[in-house]
């Protein structure tokens, strides 16, 4: 269940993301690598990422659609756990039925290598229910 | 009527992630692992529901738990699938895990979320590589 509008949440906030910079073309999100989100192996752990593409997604969307994305589903690949210096994302709506949309988004290391990805249904609310 | 001893896991309890979410292990035997969560203000989103990241972390621990307690080794995820089925912002949820698939080098599992009063929150499917 997403926000849509800054992706400012306590959620956010509390896993440490930065970077959340509008723009006419779309919307750029930073994650530094904090020790919190590791795992006793010493690798990210996949929520962290689901959490990254699941924020980049429904901030896309509400953007472009000017609702709040709620998220009904995410199928998330994991290439990388190994912990890089810098993470950003970048998503692409891929269609758009009434209410419902559907989105890739891919999460790419200070290398640009991919390291996750996703794809999401998201259903539209309006955001002056 | 004594208490149920629940068996600690060693490693949830130095995994920083799980740690900084407030995520709870209780483990009576291989087929009985549950993971909880006190949902508070830090879990939730802008629109004060609880984060659909929250779901994705607490489902793949749960699933991860579930393969570390059987295999007893470390899992890497390669998949993960969640339905989110019912909005939440309060209250005590638990994550459940089931084994589907037990293979040599990869595993599968399902997963659910409920709250207090047995409603679905979220379901979760992954598939996970066996690290030997």
């Amino acid at each position: 269940m997403e926000e849509t509008k800054s992706t400012i949440s306590s959620f956010y906030d509390y896993l440490g993301f930065v970077g959340d910079e509008t723009s006419e073309t779309g919307f750029e999100l930073e994650l530094p690598l904090n020790p919190f989100l590791l795992q006793d192996d010493g690798t990210v752990h996949p929520g962290v990422f689901a959490t990254m593409l699941d924020i980049m997604m429904g901030a896309t969307i509400s953007r472009q659609t000017d609702s709040f994305a709620t998220t009904i589903n995410l199928n998330l690949s994991y290439f990388d756990l190994e912990p890089k210096s810098n993470y950003t994302a970048e998503t692409v709506i891929l269609h758009r039925d009434g209410k419902y949309v559907t989105a890739d988004g891919v999460i790419y290391d200070q290398n640009k290598k991919r390291i996750a990805k996703a794809t999401g249904s998201f259903k539209l609310n309006p955001k002056n229910y | 009527m004594t208490a149920v001893e629940h068996k600690k896991i060693d490693w949830f309890d130095k995994n920083p992630y799980l740690n900084h979410l407030g995520f709870e292990v209780m483990v009576q035997d291989e087929k009985d692992i549950l993971v909880k969560l006190s949902i508070d203000s830090r879990h939730l989103n802008i629109q004060q529901n609880l984060h659909g990241g929250v779901h994705a972390s607490m489902l793949d621990t749960i699933q991860t738990v579930a393969l570390r307690t059987v295999y007893q080794t470390n899992v890497t995820a390669m998949n993960l699938n969640v339905h989110y089925v019912t909005g939440i912002n309060h209250g005590l949820i638990t994550a459940n895990a089931r084994i589907i698939q037990k293979g040599y080098k990869i595993a599968a599992v399902e997963s659910e979320i409920i709250d207090e009063h047995g409603e679905l929150i979220a379901k979760g499917s992954g598939v996970y590589k066996i690290r030997r």
